[in-house]
This record gives structure tokens, sequence and C-alpha cells, in this order.
């Protein structure tokens, strides 16, 4: 770190956020879960491109069979192939992490920033935040999720509420720090109007802690919403997820294990990609952001 | 200090009020008529209107919370719209499995995972600190009830250990009672472990480096003592509020193992209830779980005041 910190006799000044990716990339968990997730992201976007089935199609025929020239990873319980279904299944999994970890940050930063700047919002805001987080986030994501009728939509909003408390605290602490260094006392006194200060002086500094609460979010999203699937709460059974697969596939258990054990594979492997990548970030980026999570 | 106990314990009641609202208003808020929803779609419109009377719906939104609100404190969670029991006896005769798995849990996490990260904290960076680090990655990526399968999987189904699925009460015998929760305990245990073991790593990581530590073993105070004595027990803060704030990943982690296990807890219970829609059984159980979690944080808290002379606020 401190080499690369050093100018080099007749470099450029270089950008500092160029310096930045570079030094993360340097890190090995950043490289390992980074390369994990772009396979996995690759794997979804490509999905008709690899030798997938249609992976919802029903073959009563093919019911149960173990792997094969056919089906390279067997068929489930209606016929239909695992293979497709696994690869298909990134997409679900991927859609509801991305779609909630942005959700919720978006939504977090707005209230963040509020309740950080203006001190008379701060107190309401925080309390219903400490509500929130006291009521277990499995809990309430199945409650919300079982008030309507299950879809991709009401998945996500189910899993972004409990994490909207996690963003607000966090871009609430950077605030509170910000707000009282010299160059935001400066704005301040120039007479710049609050939103500008809040968007112009304020926001940037959340950024890099966001970045790595984003990825824990998403971690955490596609954790549960696998869990929702398995207890049959989650995302409608036709559509092929992870933890639709893990669900259907329990109950042949004893007999086929597989069903439960390919899709947990790539479950816990798109975690693990996607932890390991926060952990580095979080570790490059500023040693101070895992005092605030 | 009283002072401290009396200010902190009046900090759960606004905490606990929001709790209540939003529990409160998870069916009320829901999109449809809920009267409908728990009716079922087939349902004709004279049970939906004695669905909408008995849950009270019939009345102003602020009226029904107050109603609920006095009910709930005295201790009247409502009737399960399905088995007609109350809600709090529901809650009763599945509590033990529940307890038992949470406490067992709980003392099998912290037995494990202080020692494990403090030792790997007081020797940072060596291979035992490196593997500890590495697993607590994936332990935090396999989910829950991946890991319960794996476990009958390799200790049920193959190596016959112990039993597939199932719950054997305390009173049926103490051998049969650990090992119906052995299995159950360490996959959920498994997560809250690893937290505990990376906070108390990091903590006494920290301590480590402190003055008192150097004039500890200046003294020529043993090694082993230094790391127990000094360290761990300046460590302890931390390690005690992950351990409160852990207790949600195990309530979370309840809910799911029961399923996996077929254990006939609370967290079967409320599962059960949102299959069937049944709402008071789902509001009593969130409102119950959340007690539980205030309450053991404010118990960490008002304990640390108390171990803790630094500890002022």
């Amino acid at each position: 770190m401190t080499m690369l910190s050093q100018p080099v006799a007749g470099d450029e000044p270089r950008n500092p956020l160029f310096d930045l990716a570079f030094q993360a990339f340097r890190n090995p968990s950043v490289l390992i879960g980074g390369t994990i997730v772009a396979a996995i992201i690759i794997m979804a976007l490509a999905a008709p491109l690899l030798g997938t089935v249609d992976p919802v199609r029903i073959d009563p025929g093919m019911r149960l069979k173990p792997p094969s020239d056919l089906a390279w990873m067997g068929t489930d319980l209606f016929g239909r192939d695992v293979y497709s279904r696994i690869v298909y299944g990134a997409r679900s999994s991927l859609l509801v992490g991305l779609s909630v970890a942005a959700v919720a940050i978006s939504l977090g930063v707005l209230v963040g920033l509020v309740a950080g700047y203006f001190r008379a919002m701060d107190i309401i805001v925080m309390r219903v935040m400490d509500g929130l987080m006291a009521i277990p986030t499995f809990l309430l994501a199945i409650a919300l999720v079982s008030l309507t009728r299950a879809s991709i939509g009401t998945v996500i909003v189910a899993l972004t509420i409990p994490e909207i408390p996690r963003v607000v605290r966090l871009v609430r602490s950077v605030v509170l720090t910000v707000r009282e260094e010299s160059y935001v006392e400066a704005a301040i006194s120039v007479g710049t109007p609050a939103p500008l200060i809040l968007v112009r002086h304020i926001l940037p500094s959340t950024i890099a802690p966001l970045l790595v609460l984003g990825t824990y979010i998403c971690a955490q999203a596609i954790l549960i919403e696998a869990g929702l699937s398995f207890l049959g709460t989650g995302l409608p059974p036709e559509i092929p997820s992870w933890g639709n697969m893990i669900s259907e596939g329990r109950t042949f258990f004893q007999v086929t294990p597989r069903l439960v054990f390919l899709p947990s594979l790539f479950l816990a492997l798109t975690v693990l990609g996607i932890n390991l990548l926060g952990d580095g970030l979080r570790d490059t980026l500023d040693p101070r952001i895992a005092k605030r999570m | 200090m009283l002072a401290f106990i009396a200010k902190r314990s009046l900090a759960v009641i606004p905490v606990m009020a929001v709790v209540s609202i939003v529990v409160f208003l998870l069916l009320r808020l829901s999109p449809g008529d809920p009267a409908l929803v728990i009716a079922g779609e087939n349902a004709d419109a004279a049970s939906v209107e004695r669905i909408r009377m008995a849950l009270g719906l019939d009345q102003p939104l602020v009226s029904q919370f107050l109603i609920w609100i006095r009910n709930m404190l005295g201790g009247d969670l409502g009737t399960s719209i399905f088995s007609k029991l109350p809600v709090t006896e529901l809650i009763a005769q599945r509590i033990e499995p529940t307890a038992s798995l949470a406490l067992a849990t709980m003392l099998f996490a912290i037995l494990v995972a202080v020692p494990l990260g403090t030792v790997a904290g007081a020797t940072a960076g060596s291979w035992l600190d490196r593997t500890l680090m590495a697993v607590s990655v994936i332990g935090f990526s396999v989910p829950a009830f991946v890991l319960g399968y794996c476990m009958i999987y390799v200790f049920s189904l193959r190596l016959g250990w112990a039993p597939v699925q199932g719950f054997t009460s305390i009173s049926e015998g103490i051998l049969p009672f650990l090992r119906s929760i052995a299995l159950p305990t360490v996959t959920l245990g498994l997560a809250y472990l690893v937290l505990i073991a990376r906070i108390t790593r990091a903590s006494v990581l920290e301590m480590m480096g402190e003055d008192f530590i150097r004039t500890a073993r200046a003294k020529g105070v043993s090694e082993r003592l230094v790391i127990t004595r000094h360290a761990l027990r300046n460590a302890a803060i931390p390690i005690l509020t992950v351990i409160g704030i852990g207790v949600a990943l195990l309530i979370s982690g309840v809910v799911v193992i029961e399923t996996v296990f077929n254990i006939p807890g609370i967290g079967r219970l409320v599962v059960d209830a949102i299959l069937k829609r049944d709402y008071p059984v789902i509001q009593g159980v969130i409102l119950i779980f959340s007690a539980v979690y205030v309450l053991v944080n404010l118990a960490i808290d008002i304990g640390y005041a108390l171990l803790d002379p630094r500890v002022r606020y």
C-alpha cells in the first residue's frame, strides 16, 4: 500500500479512483470473490447460450433421472432438466440480490441523509429504525411476503424493508462525522442550501462504506430469498430459483440428495463470492468502514 | 447506576411501541381485504363478515390498534383463526423445543467461538488464524438449511449417529434429548459461532496492542494470563454486544432449522401460520420473538454496566 501511494518520479498524478480500483484488485479476496461473482453474472446473462433447455418444461417420462448424456445433472421430480434450472436460477437470485441492495441503499441514503443532517428528524427516524431492527429480519420478510400474492416484486419489497435501517444507520453515522468537517462548515457559512451540501459535500463520503454494505445486503437478500422459497413462502414455484429447487428436492432428499445439493452448491458459492468481494473491498477502501458496521 | 438501569430500561418502551405498530400494520395495511384473504377465495359473504367482526376490522384503525394494545398488555395475543386456541397457549405448547434449541445453540456457539477467537486474535497471522478466517467466510455463506441437509446426509443417513428428524423432550431422558438436538444445534450454531469468533478475534487483536498488555508482559505475567486476564477481559464488551445482536440471527435460524429437522417448535408454528395466513399467530410470534431480542439486549447492556466500572452513559 505504501508503495502505491508514493509518487513515482515522472509519473502523472493519477485519478485517485483509479488508484483505489487498482489497489482493490490486488487484494486476494476481491480477486477471488470478484471472479466468482463475475462468473455467476455471465452464467445468468448467457443462460440461453449455455446448452440449456427450457427450465420449466415438464417431461413426465424423464422423472428423477440420474445424470446422463441427455441431462448431465439429471432431472427433477417433474422431469425438468436440473442443469438448465440451476443456470436460470442464477437469474432469480441475482435479480433479487441486486434489486434489494439497490432499493434499500437508495431509500436508506435518502432517510439517512435527512436524519443525520436535520437534528429534529433524527430522534423520530432513529426510534422507528430501532424498532424495525428489533424485528428479526427473516420473520419480517416472511410476514410481508405472506400478505400478498408471491411474486418477484413482492419478495424484493419484503426483503428490502428490513435492510433499510442498516443503511440509514450507516449513512447517518457518516453524516454526523462529516458535517463537523471544516469544508462542510465552510459551505454552510457561504450560504449553500442544505440539499446541495448533502449531495455535493456529504454524499461522496458515504459511497465507499455503502459499496461494502451493498455487497452484504445483496448476499443477505439472496440467502433470505432462498430461505423463503425453501419454506414455500418465497418466489412462486413456477420460477426456477435455487431456493425453490431445494424446497422441491427435499421431499426426495433420502433418495436423490443431488436435487438438494446441486442448487445448494451454487447458492453457497454465489453468496461466498459476494461476501469475499465485500470483505476485500472493506479492507482496501477504508479500514475505518469496519467500525461502522 | 440505578439511574442508568432505569434509563436503559425505559428505552425499551419506544422500541417495543414501534415493533407493535409495525406488527399491527402488517395485517391492516396489506393490499386487499384481510378478512377476504383469511377466508379464502371460495368463502361466502357471511363467513367473510364473521371473520371481519372477529378481528375487529369493522372499526376505525386507531381504535382497532388501541383494543389490540390493551389486549396485548393484558397478556392476550388473540386467538388462532384455524385452531381457535389462544395464541399464548399455542406458543406455550411449543416453547420447549425452541427454547432448548436456542439455549443449546448459544451455549455451543459461545463455548467454541470465544476460545477460538481469542487464540486467533492473540496469534494473528498464524495458520490457525488464517484457517479460522477462511472458514468463517464460508460459515457466513452456507445457508443454515443447506448445512442442515449436509448434516442429516452425513450423520444420520450415512453414519446413523443421530435421528434423521424430530424432537425428543428432555422428560424422556437426557440422552435421547441430546441426540435429537445435537445436529440442529450445530447447524444453527455455525453462523452464530462465526459471528462471535470474528468479533472476539478483532477485539482481542486490538487489545494486544495496548499499553497495559505490554506492561503485563514486562512484569513477567505468563502469556496465557496476559491473554485471558488482560486481553480477553478488556475485549468483553464488543463480544457481549455481538452475542446480543446475534440473537436475531438465532431467531431467524430457528424458523428455518425447525422445518429442516421437523422440530415442533415456535418456528414451525409461525411457518405453518404463514402458509395458512393465520394472522393472529403470525403477529403473536413476531411480537414475542422481537420482545425476546429486545430484552436480551437490555440484559446485556445492564450486565456490562454492572460488570465494567468504565461504562457510564
